[in-house]
């Protein structure tokens, strides 16, 4: 009981400082809050749930029901207000476990109507396709917080969204291994680049003589990465990253390394062009801004 | 309010109910920052409301609020006497509060009335207090049941 106690203690805590965040108008905030809430609120309603301690036992289970609907978890929402009527709560707590089963009932019989059409629209996504499940209970969880009741058009549009923020991340974490293979040491990283950067040989060879950050920095806008992943990896500003990357261009001009010529012709038939927010403009700069 | 004429710091009120009283309703200066904070008077009306009742349920009976539940809409209030020392919601009574911005003596007979039949609709096991806070007069009415 007295871990119960505790639990339950923080997860009101949580709710307070939701309800503040939501005050300001930081909705992420709030939502983050609560479902920390939830959590610990869900935890505290197991604990007692496996003892007839009558009221407390129902009323943690009602009262992390309402937070697992709140938080957009339906079907955690509905096994715990069933939970709940399982052991012999007063009557109206009893009413209100039921009423907030009917709820999470009637919002999962909503899922199940839309799911399909929700589906489909990340089976449609050829980079997405294969994780159209999650997603697209991913759009419902997010759409459920934010919109209740979620409309279908409403529903898409947060898929739309959750496929955005899919495809970022996938970007994030294909330039962190990326980024990996450059660590600092400029032994491993010219070991490393001679395998997995094709580059001419000269080229490598005038790399490991550059500044550690120019070198990576090269390296990596070799890789594909953008700058802002560039920046990322080597925890600099993105207009630093730019400078890096000027830096190497001007030293691989001055020092007329042979190959540094084709790779630019590679670059002008527009091999390497995979930067969102900027391609690499080889042996002749690039534009800030 | 600033710049605007409205009640007063030190308003006398009436306490009906269960333990028939009268208190003053006071305040610190209201800000702009606070009016801003609090534009949405439904959830102004109903925290005051429980603030209010809060400290009617302290001076006038022998508990005191112990403990909280999340009921969704707001948080559901849990009394104890006061120097208990049970944990979470054993042997507990419920604080049931509702406020209303600006009525009469008839609109909080109604909502009391109302809230009284929700309980005993349900054949209800758990003790309960109920409060009801008008912010116009001002006045307040407490049930104990």
């Amino acid at each position: 009981m007295k871990r119960a106690s505790e639990l339950h203690d923080k997860a009101m805590a949580r709710i307070d400082h939701a309800l503040i965040e939501r005050a300001r108008g930081k909705s992420i905030l709030y939502q983050r809050n609560l479902r920390e809430a939830f959590q610990l609120e869900r935890e505290a309603a197991l604990l007692v749930a496996r003892t007839d301690l009558e009221p407390s036992r129902s009323v943690l289970l009602r009262s992390a029901a309402a937070l697992a609907i709140d938080s957009g978890e339906i079907e955690e929402a509905r096994k715990l207000a069933a939970r709940g009527l399982q052991g012999n709560p007063p009557p109206e707590i009893a009413d209100e476990l039921r009423a907030t089963l009917g709820r999470a009932e009637a919002e999962l019989a909503k899922f199940k109507e839309l799911y399909p059409t929700v589906r489909q629209f990340f089976l449609n996504s050829d980079d997405l396709q294969h994780d159209a499940n999650r997603l697209a209970q991913i759009a419902f969880r997010n759409a459920y917080r934010e919109l209740r009741p979620a409309s279908l058009p409403a529903v898409l549009e947060v898929a739309d969204r959750v496929a955005r923020k899919e495809r970022r991340a996938r970007r994030d974490r294909a330039g962190m291994r990326v980024a990996s293979r450059h660590p600092p040491d400029p032994d491993v990283s010219a070991a490393q680049s001679r395998r997995d950067v094709d580059l001419p040989e000269p080229l490598h060879q005038a790399l490991a003589d550059f500044p550690d950050q120019v070198r990576r920095c090269f390296l990596m806008r070799m890789e594909r990465l953008s700058f802002r992943q560039v920046a990322r990896s080597l925890r600099v500003s993105v207009d630093s990253a730019k400078s890096l990357w000027d830096e190497a261009v001007l030293r691989f001009s001055n020092l007329a390394v042979p190959g540094f010529q084709d790779l630019a012709a590679i670059d002008e038939g527009g091999e390497i062009k995979s930067d969102t927010t900027r391609k690499p403009m080889v042996g002749a700069g690039h534009q800030r801004g | 309010m600033p710049g605007k004429p409205g009640p007063r710091p030190g308003r006398r009120a009436a306490g009906r109910g269960t333990f028939p009283c009268a208190f003053a309703v006071d305040w610190t200066a209201i800000t702009r920052q606070a009016i801003r904070a609090w534009r949405d008077l439904q959830e102004a009306t109903e925290l005051g409301a429980c603030a209010v009742a809060a400290l009617l349920v302290d001076s006038l009976t022998e508990d005191t609020i112990v403990e909280r539940s999340w009921k969704g809409t707001g948080f559901d209030y849990w009394l104890a006497p006061k120097g208990s020392d049970e944990t979470l919601f054993q042997n507990r009574a419920r604080l049931e509060v509702s406020g209303i911005l600006k009525g009469n003596e008839k609109d909080v007979m109604k909502r009391l009335a109302e809230k009284m039949a929700q309980a005993d609709a349900t054949h209800a096991s758990l003790m309960k207090i109920v409060v009801i806070v008008e912010f116009g007069s001002p006045s307040s009415h407490l049930e104990q049941r």
